[in-house]
């Protein structure tokens, strides 16, 4: 956990790349503006959530070590 | 009057020429095409996200391999970085300009910004040197050493920026080029009045200026 306190400045670089690739991601995959902005939502979400689940087993797996 | 088929509704016009544009400028493909909105987001995304890396990256993150084209295993494994970045056609181009001019011992035309770092071989007498926080000389083998020094973390931060601009933009010159990925049947579809087009509905997809 304290490696993770100590790497959260590093974080602040995340957002804008999860909004640029969330967005274009999305907007390869549909035409219709609302349904972009919809779709790039649930993408950032659920990347989010993975990255965080991925984040946890990590830490799992560190406090085994 | 009939429905526009899906197909019909996702086919772009001027393919070729909007792929070129979008390579060359992430979203002007799908301005040439009359498909504002696309552009416009397409532009924003991935000339900000391109920007934002070369600021964080102080303008040294985006350079072409100096190393031969062969061995291809070894070029790629120094340049594939650029290779990435190269996906922006207005950054390849004079990333490739500037490799040939740093090739033929010549200045920089578009300023230290493309220009490759000095190379291990023509390190010469003069080393790349930093000044570490204890005010100690840092020798380091060449440009790309001292730039990866410098700037630490933040060379890692942009240089990852500027990589997915660049494969962001070929989703989009794909996009360009043949439509969305995975069309939706549903876009626009539902919304449209009878026998109107959806996507011109949308103001997406009108005919491309002459």
């Amino acid at each position: 956990m304290l490696i993770l306190l100590a790497e959260v400045n590093r974080l602040v670089y995340a957002p804008l790349l999860l909004a640029a690739v969330s967005l274009v991601y999305a907007g390869t995959r549909h035409e219709d503006l609302r349904s972009i902005l919809r779709h790039a939502g649930s993408f950032g979400v659920w990347t989010v959530v993975f990255m965080a689940a991925i984040a946890a087993v990590i830490e799992v797996l560190a406090f085994f070590q | 009057m009939t429905h526009p088929t899906p197909a019909d509704a996702i086919q772009p016009p001027n393919p070729r020429t909007a792929a070129l544009l979008a390579w060359l400028v992430p979203g002007l493909g799908h301005l040439y095409q009359g498909r504002r909105a696309k552009g416009v987001l397409f532009m924003t995304s991935i000339i900000g996200l391109f920007a934002a890396g070369m600021v964080i990256g102080e303008g040294k993150v985006v350079y072409a391999s100096t190393l031969p084209f062969t061995p291809v295993r070894s070029y790629v494994y120094d340049g594939w970085p650029f290779l990435c970045q190269s996906g922006i056609g207005a950054v390849a181009i004079p990333g490739w300009i500037e490799r040939a001019r740093y090739l033929a011992d010549e200045p920089s035309m578009f300023g230290p910004t493309f220009y490759p770092p000095v190379s291990a071989d023509r390190v010469g007498a003069n080393p790349p040197v930093s000044i570490d926080e204890s005010q100690n000389r840092v020798i380091h083998p060449d440009g790309a050493a001292k730039r990866r020094y410098d700037l630490g973390f933040r060379f890692e931060v942009g240089m990852v920026y500027t990589v997915v601009a660049g494969l962001l933009n070929l989703l989009v010159v794909y996009d360009a080029y043949s439509g969305p990925l995975v069309p939706d049947e549903k876009d626009g579809a539902d919304d449209a009045p009878d026998g109107a087009d959806p996507a011109t509905k949308n103001g997406d997809r009108s005919p491309p200026p002459d």
